[in-house]
């Protein structure tokens, strides 16, 4: 029974324990259930968030698409000037955004502006930089490369003059008087400075590519602005090239007539002068024979008209009136020529068919104003002076010949030539323009302002000169012209073919011209000079040699112990 | 001559002017004075300090019509032109 009971009791416990462990399972389950039943909600939850994020996603993308296309459209509205397009209406319209967000926006493109404003001013600084740093670069690479070219060039001249030197020492130097040209211009002083600046060539090559106008690529007038520097450079160009065809053309027809001769044969190098090259310019002539035709059809020279009305009368006296007044037209339409007389109108003509005979070239028009001043006699009497003194004038451009008339003394000029500055005044008329000689002899005089008031320079010559200021026709006895002849004899060994308006004395250029009129002037004076005295005399004035140059010229001629009062 | 001392001139330059130029070119540069002011306004204004020796050796030119005058500066470019110039004033012949 007791284990009955027992058994009973177990059973008891064993049901409880298990109801209570059902009942503990119940309550797990139920709270997982529950769990469950939360993460189950959760889950919807999170489906509902994720379709949300889905969404809200996408509508950023799109914003931010928008909102790209929107920074772009500031960026270029700012460049532009502002936020007035119609693209940018349409933007805030697809963003729904209201005026607020458009202040937004205007603060935005002020704070981009202002951002703009300093990138642009440190990327000009940049720039700026930059320029700076690559010019400098670009400087020091020509300094560089002038730098060696002189250094090549200085190398040659140097062997050149060794050459020249070990030539001279010889006794068999043979060099040009333009190689010493080229050659000079290339010296130098201890600082670097060319020593013969080559401004007057400049003028010449200027010169040049004005008369070859024609076969230079440039045209000055086209109204193109261009650095002188090019039209140099062009010139240059032309220059060469014209030099090599004149070499071949003159190899060619070398060539050519040395066939010719060897074949006895017509070589066909003749050129006709009677070819006309020149414009023909409408003649006064012209005119008037288109005035008269003019005045034909009015019918006033009708001879079969006869006036009977008084209107036919006034026009016919107002016609008369226009003939009587009538003028010659001016050549040129400068104030100037337009101020003419007739009379000048014609000299002016003629002075242009003068210079056409003597093959004068160049472009008469452009230098025009200097003729409605000059007489034709002034023309043929400068050119004449212009021949005593060796210039050719069958070479002569108009402004050479302008040059020519314009300065008041062209023997005074071209003894200062002659005696100042060109020790070999030949070949600087064989190797430059009258032009470019005249320009530096008038620089030079205008440098040196005349200061060579011989009388006061040569004091005990001053009453000599003073003398010689008032002679001007000059009439010599049969003894005055003895002397003046054997003076002149003694000179004449000083002069050549080469030099034949120059006496070159002690390496001294003297004026034969000058000299020779003041020793007529002299003797025909009486007075009474020793041969060297009188040949002192005879150089120095209106000349522009030193005392001691003097002496020393005087002295080779006529050799003496005393000149002037002037103890040597 | 008086009206040069007003462009810059002094006795001694009309002097050599004088001496320098034949006859005719004194009478037309008094005669034409206004013409001659004007040219020499035109280099003075770009900037061309040696106006005085081109017109002293150069002094026909400066007779030349103002518009014309203006033209030839005009063919090239003016910096280029004042630093040749003032280099070497007797360039104006060749322009």
């Amino acid at each position: 029974m007791a284990l009955i009971d027992a058994l009973e009791e177990n059973k008891i416990r064993i049901v409880k324990q298990i109801s209570n462990l059902i009942s503990n399972d119940n309550s797990i389950i139920l709270s997982l259930k529950e769990q469950i039943t939360n993460y189950e909600n959760d889950l919807e939850d999170k489906d509902k968030n994720l379709d949300e994020v889905i969404t809200l996603t996408s509508d950023l993308e799109q914003n931010k698409k928008l909102l790209l296309e929107g920074q772009k459209l500031i960026a270029d509205h700012i460049k532009n000037g502002g936020f007035n397009s119609p693209e940018f209406e349409q933007l805030l319209n697809s963003l729904e955004v209201n005026n607020d967000v458009k202040s937004f926006y205007d603060s935005l493109e002020e704070k981009i502006n202002l951002r703009l404003t300093e990138i642009n001013d440190e990327l000009a600084t940049l720039n700026n930089k930059n320029e700076t740093i690559t010019e400098t670069i670009r400087r020091l690479k020509d300094m560089l490369s002038v730098a060696k070219t002189s250094l090549t060039s200085a190398e040659v001249d140097q062997a050149k003059l060794r050459e020249y030197i070990n030539q001279s020492r010889a006794g068999i130097l043979n060099i040009t008087p333009r190689t010493i040209e080229s050659f000079v211009k290339k010296l130098t002083d201890e600082n670097g400075a060319i020593l013969f600046k080559e401004t007057m060539l400049t003028t010449e090559i200027i010169m040049f590519y004005k008369n070859h106008a024609h076969l230079t690529k440039m045209d000055l007038d086209d109204g193109k602005k261009r650095p002188i520097s090019d039209v140099i450079a062009s010139a240059y160009s032309t220059l060469e090239e014209e030099k090599v065809n004149a070499e071949e053309k003159e190899d060619n027809e070398l060539s050519a007539i040395a066939e010719a001769e060897e074949k006895n044969i017509d070589t066909g190098f003749d050129i006709n002068l009677d070819d006309d090259f020149n414009e023909t310019i409408p003649s006064i002539e012209d005119f008037s024979e288109d005035f008269m035709k003019e005045f034909d059809d009015v019918g006033f020279n009708n001879a079969n008209l006869t006036p009977t009305t008084p209107e036919v009368e006034t026009k016919q006296e107002e016609i008369v009136q226009e003939l009587d007044e009538v003028k010659v037209p001016p050549l040129h339409s400068s104030r100037l020529a337009a101020s003419a007389s007739p009379e000048k109108i014609e000299e002016v003509k003629a002075i242009h068919e003068y210079l056409d005979s003597i093959s004068v070239t160049g472009d008469f028009d452009k230098d025009h104003i200097i003729y409605y001043g000059a007489t034709l006699d002034d023309v043929k009497s400068r050119m004449e002076t212009a021949k005593e003194y060796g210039v050719d004038t069958n070479k002569l451009s108009t402004t050479d010949v302008k040059m020519l008339l314009k300065v008041r003394d062209l023997k005074e000029v071209l003894d200062y030539a002659v005696e100042h500055g060109n020790e070999d005044y030949m070949a600087a008329l064989n190797s430059t323009t009258v032009t470019k000689m005249i320009t530096t002899t008038l620089n030079q005089m205008s440098s040196d302002s005349f200061n060579n008031d011989n009388a006061n320079k040569y004091g005990s010559f001053s009453e000599v000169f003073s003398t010689l200021d008032t002679i001007n026709d000059v009439t010599l006895d049969p003894d005055s012209y003895k002397l003046y002849t054997e003076t002149l004899e003694e000179l004449n060994h000083y002069c050549d073919s080469i030099t034949r308006y120059a006496y070159v004395i002690n390496g001294e250029y003297i004026s034969k011209q000058r000299v020779e009129e003041n020793v007529k002037k002299l003797v025909a004076a009486k007075q009474n000079l020793a041969e060297s005295d009188l040949l002192f005399a005879a150089i120095a004035y209106n000349g522009t040699k030193n005392e001691k140059d003097l002496v020393a010229i005087a002295d080779k001629v006529f050799p003496s112990p005393q000149i002037g009062g002037m103890v040597r | 001559m008086t009206y040069l001392l007003e462009l810059g001139f002094d006795q001694n330059d009309i002097s050599t002017f004088q001496k320098l130029n034949n006859d005719f070119i004194i009478e037309k540069a008094s005669e034409f004075k206004d013409i001659v002011e004007s040219n020499l306004k035109s280099l003075i204004e770009i900037g061309v300090n040696t106006y005085k020796e081109m017109f002293l050796r150069h002094a026909d030119l400066f007779l030349m019509d103002n518009e014309m005058f203006k033209a030839i500066l005009e063919k090239y470019e003016i910096s280029d032109l004042v630093t040749k110039l003032n280099r070497n004033p007797d360039l104006i012949e060749q322009l």
